[in-house]
């Protein structure tokens, strides 16, 4: 092998995101006919997922597929996804912005930034959900006065905010004492980490699916390693990439809504925001979205030309 | 040798006082945020746990120069303090000196570690927006001083060559005394 | 050969006498130098370390048992526990294993659980002529149950990557942790019989009741910080806070042991000492990082998967492998190097995750007193000011114990599953 590719992943070997990219890196390997070796490491053990983004820039990493939510802090408008505007839209919807150019237009962002190579569309974990111990919430309106855990960031506190409830940050490892104890009512997460963690031990009891937004990964080579390979190389890595791109969608969705019925099987009672609902939340939640782009500092051209694509 | 225990002193005191300092806010933070959330949740802030964690951390990396200066660092002497004293001498000094150079490596990249993350721009993900490369500053500030620290160190056990007395027994155990002196 | 000669190195650098967080500071340094990685990435993977709101616990215990300690909080405790239990033959050691797993219910670290305890128990039985490396063992061996009794930090990291349930994998570790308790109890009793160990006198009644009284806030001190977390008051995470608040209020306040004046030399002293193991841990965490892209994964895939091993050849072999691992690297990164390969493996053998977890925690309890990488070894050094060599001759016969209690772990899978099985059915 003349090159080597190592990519880190912070999930579980086990996570669909870890079997995805195993097997991208067997395709690439035998399409490169020994040109390429692709090495995975798991479960953060060399990196955590925040920590990716820096690790690739600095060209300590070679590849790796950190979640949009872990690059807010490095690129404003990484923080899009979070926005009121794409609260609870259809996956074709999310797909027409991100796969278009405004997504394009965050990559190039992120690549001049940092000084990396985006590789192709993004992959998708799929949507958070709101699980609850206690409390079966059938609306927004059940959620006033809830304290529940969210991962950080000031799109996800703004709109709790909006619901009434509070956001309370805390680390993962923490999650199922602070459910069995009450320190928190419920948590914003997925069907899929709520089953790998069988948080119904912990007394999950209900889940309020309102798609209330939409996690994907965002698929990066650092620079070093990019610039390493040659040409034909680098084109294998990325068409091999779109080739996989729709199938690793598809997979990822099915992943979500098996998980989901291991959850039920579980014990947890589904309720499903109507899509008026939806829409109703979505007005409220606009209320505020200008003053979350100032405190962010998101470029408002990129949220305008969302919104036009999403109205499309 | 009189005045410069008594620079110590002070110097000690202030570093005392400066973790204390850290230490007790970050434990003001952790008790501020377990009452908030019991009694008033919509006003629970999303910062604190990070602001504790700057806190904490470099509190801890400051105090590794003291550390040095008292060769309170960990250390396995089961072997080599089996050697005659004029050994145990040299090989001080080689692990003197590597720690000066050790630790000067790490100040140098951590520099580099700062000036990468500043030009980025990479802020903090909560409502704070605290730049990260002002917590990233105290690895760089840590190793320097523990560099200066085995520099001084690495003076006096050649001033100590030069004088001849680096083969009497107390040489070699320099750090007793230091050490009850950090431990107050 | 080039393994050899790493691990060569190592071994003599620690042997001069480096200091440790320097000898593994060198060699990760080198090490990631030398397989092409830019070194601004170094300092990098220490700040990534150290960013972890998990860390910060270990300070915080550490402030906790200081004062207690210097507040006359411990002394309170001890002289309370020597009425009751003290007319024993090495009573006092038995008040420590006892004390130690109670501290282990409230911390999720054995580090901390080491440092916590060692700090307020070794200087009381050196004091009662107990011999120090006994000392040193009772509690560097005891320390190590802060990760098998929940909560426990390496068992959520095991948890995350295996994909159980965390609540299940704690109420695993509750039996194999007090049988470990009891183990520990009746070496003790055995040993300070045999070497004639002097047992306090009994008191009269007055006396008796006077040292209850007199211990009443000391022994309120668990019971809040237990009581906060198991009401959901507080997570794990900053029962360590409070533990250090409600001490610095009751030392300084009820039992008047320290004054305010006192307080920037009592903390300094913890955060040095707390300091100094993790500089230890910080560059252990640099070597590991080296390690994972080592290669040293890989063979033992093709080892393992090529054996053909039985279920029970299979643990005994993980058992053998981990234990080595266990001497050379932190517990945090034997388990992120290993399971993401060993895990896939469990199912086809039929072996029990969660069974299998709970033999990974009691071989990582010896990781934690075997040498050179030995972390309660130097936590032990580090606060009583005592030789590494003692410390290691203390543990001796406990890590004796906890093979056998391993190997009762390892074969008899009931001790873990009895329990969860019986709450979670
Ligand atoms: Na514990
Ligand atoms: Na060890």
């Amino acid at each position: 092998q003349e090159h080597r590719i190592e990519i880190s992943l912070e999930t579980a070997p086990s996570h669909i995101r870890n079997i995805m990219v195993s097997e991208y890196a067997e395709v690439l390997e035998d399409a490169s006919n020994g040109a390429l070796e692709v090495v995975v490491y798991h479960a953060a053990s060399k990196y955590a997922g925040s920590k990716v983004p820096i690790a690739l820039a600095q060209g300590a990493l070679d590849m790796g597929l950190p979640g949009t939510w872990h690059m807010g802090s490095i690129l404003p408008e990484f923080n899009l996804p979070g926005l009121p505007l794409f609260y609870g839209r259809p996956r074709e919807e999310q797909y027409a912005v991100w796969d278009g150019e405004i997504g394009q237009d965050m990559a190039r962002r992120l690549e001049e930034k940092l000084g990396v190579k985006v590789i192709g569309r993004w992959i998708d974990l799929g949507y958070g959900q709101m699980f609850f111990v206690d409390d079966a919430v059938a609306s927004h309106a059940d959620l006033a006065g809830l304290k529940l855990r969210a991962p950080g960031g000031a799109a996800n506190i703004a709109r709790y905010e909006s619901f009434g409830a509070t956001a309370i940050a805390m680390g993962w490892g923490d999650v199922p004492q602070a459910l069995q104890r009450g320190t928190v009512d419920g948590l914003l997460t997925t069907h899929e980490a709520v089953r790998s963690a069988k948080l119904w031990d912990s007394g999950l009891k209900h889940v309020f699916d309102d798609n209330q937004t939409f996690f994907q990964y965002v698929p990066m080579m650092s620079k070093q390693a990019w610039d390493e390979l040659p040409e034909a190389l680098q084109e294998l890595v990325v068409d091999t990439w779109d080739a996989s791109v729709d199938e690793y969608r598809i997979r990822a969705k099915n992943a979500q809504i098996e998980a989901r019925d291991v959850n039920s099987q579980n014990g947890i009672n589904r309720i499903e925001a109507s899509p008026v609902a939806i829409e109703d939340m979505r007005s409220k939640l606009m209320e505020k979205q200008q003053a979350l782009i100032a405190d962010l500092g998101i470029d408002p051209v990129v949220v305008a030309d969302s919104q036009r694509v999403l109205e499309k | 040798m009189k005045k410069r225990a008594g620079l110590g002193t002070v110097i000690l005191a202030i570093e005392n006082l400066l973790l204390t300092a850290m230490v007790l806010a970050a434990l003001a933070l952790i008790s501020w945020d377990i009452v908030i959330r019991y009694f008033f949740p919509s006003k629970l802030a999303d910062w604190t746990t990070e602001v504790i964690i700057y806190l904490v951390v470099s509190a801890m990396l400051l105090s590794g120069w003291s550390l040095v200066r008292a060769n309170m660092h960990v250390r396995a002497e089961l072997i080599v303090e089996r050697f005659r004293p004029g050994v145990r001498h040299w090989i001080e000094v080689i692990i003197v000196s590597i720690g000066v150079l050790y630790c000067s490596a790490v100040a140098w990249y951590g520099k580099a570690m700062v000036q990468f993350a500043a030009s980025l721009g990479i802020n903090s993900a909560s409502s704070l927006h605290f730049p990260v490369w002002v917590f990233y500053l105290s690895v760089p500030v840590s190793f320097a001083l523990m560099a200066s620290a085995y520099l001084i160190r690495l003076l006096n056990l050649l001033h100590m060559t030069h004088q001849g007395r680096h083969r009497s027994p107390r040489a070699s155990a320099p750090s007793k005394d230091d050490a009850a002196k950090l431990r107050g | 050969m080039y393994g050899l000669l790493t691990i060569g190195s190592f071994m003599g650098m620690l042997a001069a006498g480096m200091p440790i967080f320097l000898s593994l500071g060198v060699l990760s340094l080198i090490l990631i130098y030398s397989e092409g990685t830019p070194l601004i990435a170094y300092p990098q993977i220490f700040v990534d370390h150290l960013e972890s709101d998990t860390l910060v616990a270990i300070p915080f215990f550490v402030l906790a048992a200081t004062f207690m300690q210097r507040g006359g909080i411990a002394k309170a405790l001890v002289e309370c526990a020597t009425v009751w239990i003290g007319s024993l033959r090495g009573g006092l050691a038995l008040v420590c294993v006892a004390a130690t797993t109670i501290f282990a219910a409230i911390s999720g670290s054995s580090i901390a659980t080491a440092m916590a305890m060692g700090t307020l128990l070794v200087p009381a039985m050196v004091e009662r002529s107990y011999s120090r490396p006994f000392a040193l063992g009772v509690v560097g061996a005891s320390g190590t149950l802060g990760i098998l009794i929940p909560p426990s930090l390496p068992m959520i990291v095991y948890a995350v990557i295996a994909e159980e349930s965390i609540p299940r994998l704690f109420l695993a570790g509750v039996v194999p942790g007090l049988l470990q308790a009891a183990l520990f109890s009746i070496w003790i009793i055995f040993f300070t019989w045999r070497k004639g160990y002097p047992s306090e006198e009994r008191v009269n009644a007055p006396v008796f009741i006077s040292t209850n009284l007199q211990a009443l806030p000391a022994l309120s001190l668990p019971v809040i910080i237990l009581g906060g977390i198991y009401s959901g008051i507080v997570t794990v995470s900053e029962s360590a806070g409070l533990a250090a608040l409600v001490s610095i209020i009751v030392a300084l306040f009820v039992y008047k042991g320290c004054t305010i004046r006192d307080l920037p030399e009592i903390v300094g002293h913890s955060v040095r000492t707390t300091a100094s193991i993790i500089f230890i841990v910080m560059t252990a965490g640099a070597f590991a990082h080296w390690i994972v892209g080592s290669g040293v994964s890989d063979n033992l895939v093709d080892f393992v998967e090529n054996s053909q091993l039985k279920a029970w050849q299979f643990l005994l072999f993980i058992n053998i492998l981990l234990l080595a691992l266990g001497m050379f690297l932190e517990v945090f990164a034997v388990i992120l190097i290993t399971m993401p390969i060993v895990l896939p493996l469990l199912g086809p053998l039929g072996i029990n995750p969660i069974h299998f977890a709970i033999v990974l925690m009691v071989n990582m309890e010896v990781a934690l007193l075997t040498p050179p990488i030995g972390m309660n070894l130097y936590v032990l050094s580090t606060i009583t000011s005592s030789r590494i060599a003692d410390v290691i001759r203390g543990v001796g016969p406990f890590v004796v114990i906890m093979l056998i209690l391993l190997l009762l772990v390892t074969f008899v899978p009931e001790i873990s599953l009895f329990l969860p099985g019986y709450i979670f059915g």
